[in-house]
């Protein structure tokens, strides 16, 4: 009770709502800007927070990186691009939504999952954060091989046509990724005397590029003028009684989902949206509906990307280990502060893990509030003339990626992958598999030959979680390939048939 | 077109109208600054940080600038450009004017990049001081069989032990190399992807050993969730005063440590090199950036120019050696 | 700080499309109907009142990037053989990752050749493209590589404004307030934002 009352009664200064607000406000717009991420804005923001007190410094960074996980949803779902990696998987589903004149419906939908999935990993959090950040430990690299096989897997059912050309672009991607430094040996690859390559293709311009840019570029390849786009049809708000329901199974899916992954370093929101949204894909009764404008599939991926803030959360709290990049920083100022996170932070300062969670939880909230206030304003933005909008993405987007590193060669990494990115585009092969390859590809390489310099191959059937999650990705593999095989054997009339309920849904 | 439309839009323009003029003094006065270094500095002068914000190094330079300002009398600007290693800042600052307006964070990877295929060499900068160490310290699990650097080499003598570090090249893979060298035991680093996990690997007993800063470790040393053998540097670490040197284990010479200093373009003019050098020794000596240096977990340790110029030089020379390019 | 206008420029597409430079060739018959949902493209299902062409099938396209997936990751795992090495260490060194990739690429890429060789091709999830598309789009790719170019040449404060004029000019915006004031505003919002607010230098 005592440490309750410890833990809420700096809160109560008003100096610290100021600071929330700040921080929300902040978070929210660099969110929505793509390129800046929550860990630049946290980053540029403890510069100014360190001089502040550590209950007013922690909320302006926490609400910080809570605000961007809320703002950058806006430009996936309004215009196919990730404010952040976080939302890579928000596209999948939200940005088709927005085509179907259903932007508010998938803005409210994603905000609310977005608080939920939050919220189930906050209450995680305060409950259980010791046990469940042992977790953590267990994943070494030949467990974090596995994981990231398994979320290879994920390939097959994000290639949405065909699933060769979404193997090839998911190779593509994995290619892609080995241009640079080796992991473990430190030799160029790919590199040919270009200093810049040294490090590889900057992840974020490259998803920039070939979501937003690629499909700005589409548009004006085929925009008409006669032809009023509906998406700045708003359609619908609130969901219906039916759709929320059928988000419940999605949600719950994620939350879980997105907590265990944000608990393992080194894996963040944009593999947990992407694990998500594939799981609930093929635990659903509608799988050929995602990918489409499914609100299942933005409910999963929205959920798991969000829970995997209070997973990370708790890693760092619980153990000292940054959980992703935004926490890192956040360790350093608290560090600078004299708060060192750390089991010892669960037993000598309990008030202050309460004051976190408070603030996070509150941070939430707010967001949530914000965000459907001000989502009718958003959504106005796609009424905007053609040139505005089409002038306003190309600038945003250059601008977003310079600042990433103060580099123009991150600008021009965006441009070339966004005419790569029209390129497949109209050729049938997808995006997705590629950023896929991109995200996880040096993960797979360098904790597999990790593990192999640490104990030879055997680590990698012999750990538990290992061989579990190896199994787990060769049924992912297999099961997709059969029952494509299968459907496209009855091909004909089905599909008819699910293309003929599929636009009855949509209109209704 | 409401009169709320118009107002918005004068207030804008007029915003647009004086940023714009602002950037066109800064512009003007930042290309010709260079003229007469007799008055140096009478602009702003730009920090180049190589990495991220947020990180160890971006930290220590803001802390510096914020002391350097009222030294010099004018504003510092620090300028992220992160990426290669930090080779893309250093080729930018290579590049630059010598006029003292463009200085940079000098990180111990300057005098090792070179051995491993960038195009760094120490020789094309003026090295204006040392600011900065983090010492390195070795750990094991906590449930470790090893509890001294003797018992830890000893085990080595019959097998390999994983030592896990913060990156393929980074100081912490060299130091493993330092130590496998002068112990003749048979130690396999294994790079990871930051500190951090490394650190994790340790924690979490999937590797033998890690080589981190003493700032990452110290906590997870006080928490008991792993054992310190030894520290690589000539004095013990504050934060862990029971844990001993590698040269009180009987390795003498065995230091690696992540240091850190300011450099400038090669060809700096007398005048501005001694106003930098003696700013700089005032900002990296004040109480303000040892405050901010020591709870991050680092030390400062300050050298001057002629001496950390040397040392950066001793120590290209010393990683050569270990990285097989002597 | 252009929403206050905008509301009304959405629901007015004579107000911009009149000056439009670039002439539609194909023009779309029906009343746009913004109230109502759109099915999915991908279905394009009849019922639509105002059906975006969907591009035709295209063989030669399916075969042609195919080969192109062919070329490139054969090429791939010909030039991740001759990465080269510091230490040769043999078994699973820098050059297996790249070398496995490119290899089981060049493999999938020859059974897509098949595919697209065998299978009629169908491209009706795509919007077909316009004549004057083509100039739209290759105008943007130029403007921007002039606009990257510029920048560090020039500044961000002047180069922006250039380049936000010419690609309003490109997609039809007229009228001083278009042409003038949504540069200038654009790129001092950016500019108060990045450089005043989070001093990330521009």
């Amino acid at each position: 009770m005592n440490v309750l009352v410890d833990g809420l009664s700096p809160l109560l200064d008003p100096t610290v709502l100021v600071c929330l607000l700040a921080g929300l406000l902040v978070g929210t717009l660099v969110g929505a800007f793509p390129g800046v991420t929550g860990s630049m804005a946290v980053a540029l923001a403890s510069g100014f927070t360190l001089t502040l007190e550590p209950v007013q410094g922690l909320a302006v960074l926490l609400t910080i990186y809570v605000g961007a996980n809320y703002g950058d949803r806006i430009p996936s779902i309004l215009v196919n691009t990730p404010g952040t990696p976080a939302a890579i998987a928000t596209t999948l589903d939200g940005y088709p939504l927005a085509k179907q004149g259903k932007a508010g419906l998938a803005l409210v939908a994603s905000s609310f999952v977005t608080t939920g999935g939050i919220l189930v990993s906050m209450a995680v959090f305060l409950v259980a954060a010791r046990p469940i950040a042992q977790i953590a430990l267990e994943f070494g690299p030949a467990e974090m091989f596995a994981l990231v096989v398994f979320g290879l897997t994920v390939m097959i059912s994000i290639s949405s046509k065909s699933i060769l050309k979404g193997v090839i672009a998911g190779i593509v991607g994995l290619a892609i990724a080995t241009v640079g430094r080796d992991p473990i040996t430190g030799d160029e690859r790919f590199v040919y005397g270009v200093n810049d390559l040294n490090s590889g293709l900057p992840f974020i311009a490259v998803i920039i590029g070939l979501f937003g840019i690629a499909e700005l570029f589409d548009q004006l390849l085929t925009h008409r003028e006669q032809s009023v786009r509906p998406i700045s049809a708003l359609g619908r708000w609130w969901p219906t009684r039916g759709e929320l329901k059928q988000m419940r199974k999605p949600f719950a899916l994620g939350s879980v989902i997105g907590t265990v992954v944000g608990v393992v370093p080194a894996a963040g929101g944009d593999i947990a949206g992407l694990i998500g949204w594939d799981r609930a894909k093929r635990l659903s009764k509608q799988p050929e509906k995602f990918g489409k404008g499914s609100l299942e599939g933005l409910a999963a991926a929205d959920t798991s990307s969000s829970a995997t803030l209070g997973g990370s959360l708790t890693t760092t709290m619980a153990l000292g280990i940054p959980g992703d990049s935004v926490m890192a920083v956040m360790v350093g100022s608290m560090v600078i502060w004299g708060l060192q996170p750390g089991p010892s932070l669960f037993t000598d300062n309990p008030d202050l893990v309460v004051t976190i969670a408070t603030i996070m939880i509150l941070a939430t909230v707010l967001s949530l509030g914000i965000s459907l206030v001000r989502m009718r304003g958003m959504v106005r933005l796609l009424d905007l003339p053609r040139h505005y909008l089409w002038a306003g993405i190309l600038i945003f987007c250059v601008v977003g990626t310079y600042t990433t590193t103060n580099n123009m060669y991150t600008v021009w990494v965006m441009l070339g992958s966004g005419v790569l990115g029209v390129l497949m585009k109209r050729t049938g092969f997808p995006a997705g598999p590629v950023v896929l390859g991109l995200l996880l590809g040096p993960l797979a390489e360098a904790n597999l030959r990790r593990a192999l310099l640490i104990d030879g191959p055997s680590s990698l059937v012999t750990q538990p979680i290992s061989a579990v999650l190896l199994v787990l990705a060769l049924i992912g593999l297999g099961t997709p390939i059969i029952a494509r095989a299968r459907a496209s054997r009855r091909q004909g009339s089905g599909e008819a048939e699910a293309r003929e309920k599929e636009s009855s849904g949509s209109v209704r | 077109m409401t009169r709320r439309t118009t107002r918005t839009f004068t207030v804008g323009a007029a915003l647009a109208v004086s940023g714009l003029a602002l950037a066109a003094c800064s512009d003007s006065t930042g290309s010709g600054g260079g003229g007469d270094s007799a008055d140096f500095p009478e602009d702003d002068v730009t920090l180049i940080v190589q990495a991220d914000a947020g990180g160890g190094s971006d930290l220590t330079s803001r802390a510096l600038a914020t002391e350097l300002e009222p030294v010099l009398g004018v504003s510092i600007v620090v300028e992220n450009r992160p990426g290669a290693s930090g080779s893309t800042a250093m080729q930018y600052v290579a590049g630059e004017e010598p006029d003292g307006y463009t200085i940079g964070f000098s990180p111990v990877e300057i005098s090792m990049l070179g051995h491993e295929g960038y195009d760094v060499d120490p020789a094309d900068y003026d090295f204006l001081g040392q600011i900065m160490l983090a010492p390195g310290v070795l750990v094991v699990p906590a449930d470790s069989p090893y509890d001294t650097l003797e018992d830890f080499v000893e085990a080595g003598q019959d097998q390999s032990l994983s030592v896990a570090n913060s990156g393929a090249g980074s100081i912490w893979e060299i130091a493993a190399f330092g130590l496998a060298d002068a112990t003749g035991a048979q130690l396999d680093p294994v790079p990871f992807d930051g500190g951090a996990p490394a650190l994790a690997a340790a924690v979490g007993g999937q590797v033998d050993a890690a080589v981190a800063g003493a700032g990452e470790v110290s906590a997870a040393v006080d928490d008991g969730q792993v054992k310190a053998l030894a520290v690589f540097h000539d004095e013990p670490y504050p934060d862990l005063p029971d844990v001993p040197t590698a040269a009180d284990a009987g390795y003498e010479d065995l230091e690696f440590g992540g240091w850190g200093g300011i450099y400038a373009p090669a060809g700096l003019p007398d005048d501005v090199r001694s106003t930098l050098e003696s700013g700089i020794e005032e900002a990296a000596t004040s109480e303000g950036f040892e405050d901010t240096v020591t709870k991050s977990g680092n030390l400062v340790v300050y050298k001057s120019a002629d001496e950390f110029t040397d040392f950066v030089n001793s120590e290209y020379d010393r990683f050569g050696t270990l990285l097989g390019n002597g | 700080m252009t929403s206050a206008r905008s509301a009304h420029g959405g629901a007015a597409p004579s107000e911009q499309d009149g000056a439009v430079p670039l002439a539609d060739p194909e023009p779309t018959a029906g009343p746009a109907s913004d109230a109502t949902a759109r099915p999915d493209l991908g279905a394009g299902a009849p019922t639509d009142p105002d059906p975006a062409p969907p591009a035709p099938p295209s063989r030669r396209l399916e075969v042609a990037s195919a080969l192109v997936s062919l070329v490139l990751l054969a090429g791939l795992a010909f030039l991740a053989r001759r990465i080269e090495l510091r230490t040769e260490t043999g078994g699973i060194d820098p050059r297996w990752w790249p070398e496995l990739l490119g290899t089981v690429g060049a493999v999938l890429a020859v059974a897509l050749l098949v595919v697209a060789l065998v299978r009629p091709s169908d491209r009706g999830d795509l919007e077909a493209t316009t004549r004057t598309g083509y100039v739209r789009l290759g105008a943007s790719v130029a403007l921007t590589v002039g606009y990257l170019l510029l920048w560090p040449l020039v500044g961000f404060l002047v180069a922006t404004p250039i380049y936000l004029l010419a690609l309003i000019l490109l997609f039809g915006g007229r009228g001083w307030r278009t042409l003038i004031g949504f540069p200038v505003l654009t790129t001092a919002f950016i500019y108060l934002l990045f450089h005043t607010l989070l001093e990330v230098p521009l």
